[in-house]
């Protein structure tokens, strides 16, 4: 679908699409956008808005089923799976990004810039061995830029759960007696904000590399932040999916 | 092999659902199985566990002889401080040897975690009890503990010991540069900078920073507030390192190295905002320091102006332990034990071995 609006696209702005047919495809043409022109205009805008939600999407970007209901997974978003490491810990981090707005900006003889804002869920673990081992899951939103043939710049911030693990046995005293505690761990309310530099490989996959810093609290009734380097790479999530099962 | 696999699957999916559910939820069960302590007297152990007490958790490291039946238990200073800074090859090789020694982490240092937790004092005292409880039934009933307080936990440790009768769960108290009384603590340390600093400035030693602290001191009272005391206690700093007589410390008395990590200036922080130590100030601790009766060894470095080793004498002037000790270091500031590793920790293992 993703390639489909962008073929409309191309085809639209050299006037062999119609702009009632780019319409109905998604795609929302700025007022200077010559249709009918044979001369290429200097500096084209257009924009695409996908809903979030599965039951309003009316651009079939959600393909995905599961008995009769549609699965948030965006056709169109990307996974990212990735190693993570600080001077005291690692681990790794998954995320699904669905994107909900695409900006392009096409001037002739450059490479488009495109601007896409998803919101994702980010799954991390991480074993730090002298304090815990951390589970989070978190909601975030992602702005990523596309810039000259290979690059990507993305910005992230996120919210949510993250629940650690002692890295060492627990006892509570109770009842005259010390008895361990099982699973004995924290819960905290994770903020994460980041930053990756993506370098494209072949059809929208990429490698990245960024910063990221996640805050756990209230962390000894503070917030501690854990400064972190990412590794990883990042796909279509409809690769994965269609491997899975073919999109209805 | 795969024909007796095949029977095992057979019979498990012809058992009834519940006894299907019990089998799965088995594993669970064990999880969550409270185990008790299971005690050791015999050996050298390396222990590393968590005490939940108090929406936190409290780090605590055992390690050395404990087949000695004595052990050391270290109450670090800050408030925030960390228990394996003290962990150095001096510790390991002369104390660990001969006896099991305890590193715990007090509530918000260290390696101790949690998502809330009380910061009061009578928190604090109540971990160190708790401490020592887990520790009897852990390495036995007639482990003799030596509890080592120094800096702001040698606030903590009088506080505890003066309380009730916490002294009879313990054989000794070694207590080392300690604060046991902030507000005088603070107008000790103003004395000494002022006197020192003239004696620096009349031997034109770094004359220009002494100066700066006489100035300081001649325009403040140490009873100003806490801003007058935190500056003082970073004066109290710097001058120890201007001392020449101090002797700086060796690669050999480096703590462990994943005690002292970035986590510490956190908990620096956390105890500086919660102001921790403040409500010291409104205690007396003459009202507890005539009850505690165990053997004290009292060790100071002659050059601290954190805690000034006047603070000793005032200790032993009040304490009510009959056998009592005062130790001067010649040669260190606030922490002899990085100044003079190698006769600080062989004080402490010759003191503990004739108590």
């Amino acid at each position: 679908m993703g390639s489909c609006i962008r073929f409309s696209l191309l085809f639209g702005l050299m006037g062999m699409v119609s702009s009632e047919l780019l319409s109905k495809a998604g795609v929302i043409l700025s007022d200077s956008l010559p249709i009918q022109a044979t001369i290429m205009p200097r500096k084209i805008v257009s924009k695409e808005y996908f809903s979030l939600n599965p039951k309003r999407d009316t651009l079939g970007v959600y393909p995905y089923v599961c008995g009769s209901r549609k699965l948030p997974i965006s056709s169109k978003g990307t996974t990212s799976l990735g190693y993570m490491v600080t001077d005291e810990s690692q681990g790794f981090h998954v995320r699904i990004d669905n994107p909900y707005k695409r900006r392009w900006l096409l001037r002739p003889g450059k490479n488009p810039k495109i601007r896409t804002k998803s919101f994702g869920l980010e799954f991390g673990l991480y074993s730090s061995p002298i304090l815990h081992t951390n589970l989070y899951l978190l909601g975030t939103n992602q702005w990523k830029f596309q810039r000259g043939k290979r690059m990507n710049y993305t910005f992230l911030v996120g919210g949510g759960y993250s629940r650690t693990f002692l890295s060492s046995p627990t006892y509570r005293f109770k009842d005259n007696q010390f008895r361990k505690v099982p699973l004995a761990g924290y819960n905290y309310v994770g903020l994460q904000a980041g930053f990756t530099v993506e370098y494209r490989l072949k059809k929208d996959a990429a490698v990245y590399m960024g910063y990221n810093n996640l805050l756990l609290l209230p962390y000894n009734r503070l917030a501690y932040p854990r400064n972190q380097i990412q590794f990883g790479i990042s796909i279509p999530t409809a690769w994965l999916w269609d491997a899975i099962r073919t999109p209805k | 092999m795969i024909g007796c696999l095949k029977q095992v699957l057979g019979s498990l999916l012809q058992m009834g659902w519940r006894l299907r559910l019990w089998i799965a939820l088995l594993p669970l069960a064990l999880l969550f199985t409270q185990c008790q302590v299971e005690t050791v007297t015999q050996g050298s152990v390396s222990d590393e566990i968590y005490i939940r007490q108090k929406n936190q958790s409290l780090y605590l490291n055992v390690s050395g002889y404990v087949g000695s039946r004595k052990l050391l238990l270290i109450v670090h200073g800050g408030p925030g401080g960390n228990s394996l800074d003290y962990r150095d090859s001096y510790v390991r090789d002369i104390v660990e040897s001969q006896f099991a020694v305890a590193y715990w982490d007090q509530r918000f240092g260290g390696k101790s975690q949690g998502n809330g937790g009380d910061v009061s004092l009578e928190a604090y005292r109540d971990d160190l009890h708790t401490v020592i409880e887990y520790l009897k039934v852990k390495y036995g009933a007639d482990l003799q503990i030596y509890v080592l307080g120094h800096s702001w936990g040698g606030f903590l440790t009088p506080y505890f010991l003066g309380h009730e009768q916490n002294q009879s769960l313990v054989s000794g108290w070694i207590q080392v540069d300690g604060a046991h009384n902030y507000p005088m603590n603070d107008s000790l340390t103003e004395v000494m900078l002022a006197e020192r600093a003239a004696v620096e400035i009349n031997n034109q030693r770094n004359a220009e920073h002494w100066q700066a602290v006489l100035d300081y001191c001649n325009s403040h009272n140490a009873s100003d507030g806490y801003e007058v005391s935190v500056q003082l206690n970073q004066y109290a700093h710097e001058g120890e390192t201007l001392m020449d007589s101090v002797i700086q410390p060796d690669g050999f008395g480096v703590g462990d190295p994943l005690g002292s990590y970035k986590h510490g200036n956190f908990n620096l922080r956390v105890s500086g905002i919660f102001g921790i130590d403040g409500p010291t100030y409104n205690m007396n601790p003459d009202a507890y320091l005539s009850n505690i009766q165990i053997p004290a060894l009292l060790l100071w470095g002659k050059y601290d102006f954190v805690c000034p080793p006047s603070l000793a004498t005032d200790l032993l002037s009040k304490i009510g332990s009959t056998d009592k000790t005062l130790y001067l270091f010649e040669h260190s500031g606030h922490s002899p034990m990085v100044n003079e590793g190698l006769v600080f920790w062989t004080s402490v293992v010759d003191w503990i071995k004739t108590h």
